[in-house]
């Protein structure tokens, strides 16, 4: 007989046999204690080290059903989530679960950079510290000087960690931001329109990082850019009024949609 | 030259730039078509002033040709199209290439024919123009289904290239014959060995066509290994081909 821990186990795998890592089971949102339907029942499987891109027009539910995965939705009065959300087999939503640790293992970068009025180097230290993840000073200038390797802004500002990362350009903030969230060592990292303010070759350097990072996490990005998910995404998910109308490999998506609305919004005739 | 129209058109994305090609596509087909009926015309009958319409004809289709290359990359380049639509820019851009061939082949036809003259009174004409009016029925048809879809016409279309194979066989054991049977033929027959060998060249690009529109159709392609029927390589004798 198989135990709970081996169900969960097999259960792990995609249709093509890939790892994945964030498994979502018939997700509702209701907005306004249930005035508003949201997202109608989503199933998902999201791959290990991929890059999905959610797309869609604006309000179709893209960017609630991403902020449903680190449980930011819970800060909105009379929203509720129902379904099942887990990452490696837990459920995210579990009351037990503390919702700190989980925005730890989730990483997040927004539509429009975010770096606290900060010094750079605090800018990134600061998960690390309230998360308890460097044991001495050296450990923490470690973490921070590799998570902005890895984010591709190292070269940049290594000489002037003590400056303020206000300061800095937007594309500049932006991957500051994104070495922020590497910092905390995520397992996940949800972008919302993570490029939307940047100009094309701020764009570019972005893009280039989110093929990098793909071999280390799992990377879930919503984005009102066609090209951008066809260029950065191994998988993408068209979203329309709440409902997932078709999930698949992003080339076969963009290239030979299997739904008539897909084809639809990717032609432009909506959205 | 660019016929790029429709930019900030209240059309969705890209469908002004399709329709444009489209139409291109049309008068160039329209073209191909007249060219290879003329050739036609003068296989039947030797008809000097006809076959020099269709050589000189022939910039017309390599104009258009390059009009549909260039609205091509500007379509891509400026609506970016996905999906079906991306599919239709590229099977357009790939069929305006054969359609070209197929004029440089008509042309070339005809610039035979006009070598040939009335030595081709000497040659298996009957056979030659049953040749010529099947390949031109095949992209007639494959002219309609650039307006309506039909998968199924689509088959039989790639199913009529081993009719076009198996005719070009018996034109060329029949060149073969004559030409054993009075050498003072070679010459002429050599010239129409090359002719015959265009025009199932043109059924060669027909079937290229209707491949791009089942891409189109379906997004995906057909299986490359289609069974061959073109014997002619391989023939040292006239009644080879009936083995």
């Amino acid at each position: 007989m198989s135990s709970i821990a081996d169900i969960a186990k097999s259960s792990q795998l995609d249709v093509d046999g890939h790892d994945v890592k964030v498994e979502c089971r018939d997700v509702h949102v209701y907005y306004g204690n249930g005035a508003a339907h949201a997202i109608k029942g989503i199933d998902m499987n999201i791959r290990e080290k991929a890059v999905t891109s959610f797309i869609g027009p604006s309000g179709c539910g893209k960017s609630t059903f991403l902020r449903c995965i680190n449980r930011m939705n819970d800060t909105i009065d009379g929203c509720e989530v129902t379904g099942n959300i887990s990452i490696d087999g837990e459920n995210v939503y579990d009351k037990t679960l503390d919702v700190v640790q989980l925005r730890r293992r989730i990483g997040m970068v927004f539509q429009k950079p975010n770096p606290f009025p900060k010094s750079i180097f605090d800018n990134i230290a600061y998960g690390p510290r309230i998360h308890g993840l460097a044991n001495s000073k050296d450990e923490l200038t470690e973490i921070v000087e590799s998570s902005l390797k890895r984010a591709g802004i190292w070269n940049e500002v290594k000489d002037r960690l003590d400056a303020s990362g206000t300061g800095l350009s937007g594309g500049q903030q932006q991957r500051l931001c994104i070495a922020r969230a590497i910092a905390a060592d995520p397992e996940v990292i949800l972008m919302d329109e993570p490029c939307s303010a940047l100009d094309p070759i701020a764009t570019g350097i972005v893009e280039e990082l989110i093929e990098e990072l793909r071999e280390k996490y799992c990377i879930i990005i919503v984005t009102h850019s066609m090209q951008q998910a066809a260029r950065v995404s191994q998988k993408t998910g068209f979203f329309h009024l709440g409902d997932l109308i078709e999930f698949g490999d992003t080339e076969q998506i963009f290239t030979n949609p299997v739904e008539q609305k897909t084809q639809d919004y990717i032609s432009g005739r909506y959205g | 030259m660019a016929d790029v129209v429709g930019v900030g058109t209240d059309l969705p994305i890209g469908e002004s730039n399709l329709a444009n090609l489209r139409s291109l596509t049309g008068r160039m087909l329209g073209h191909v078509e007249e060219q290879l009926h003329l050739v036609g015309m003068c296989i039947e009958r030797d008809d000097p002033d006809l076959s020099q319409q269709v050589i000189t004809s022939d910039f017309q289709v390599d104009q258009l040709e390059e009009r549909i290359l260039l609205s091509t990359v500007s379509t891509l380049a400026l609506r970016q199209p996905l999906g079906r639509n991306l599919r239709e820019v590229v099977g357009i851009l790939r069929s305006a290439t054969d359609l070209e061939r197929i004029g440089d082949l008509s042309k070339n036809t005809a610039k035979r024919l006009l070598t040939i003259g009335p030595m081709m009174d000497q040659l298996p004409r009957p056979a030659m123009v049953q040749l010529h009016h099947y390949v031109a029925d095949q992209l007639q048809i494959v002219g309609d289904l650039m307006a309506v879809e039909d998968p199924e016409t689509i088959q039989g279309v790639l199913r009529a290239d081993d009719r076009i194979d198996e005719l070009h066989n018996s034109v060329f054991g029949e060149l073969m014959a004559v030409m054993k049977n009075d050498q003072a033929l070679i010459a002429v027959g050599i010239q129409a060995l090359f002719m015959t060998k265009n025009l199932e060249r043109i059924g060669d690009h027909v079937t290229n066509i209707a491949e791009n529109l089942y891409y189109i159709h379906a997004g995906d392609v057909l299986p490359t290994d289609r069974p061959k029927s073109d014997v002619t390589s391989f023939m040292l004798d006239e009644k080879e081909h009936t083995s």
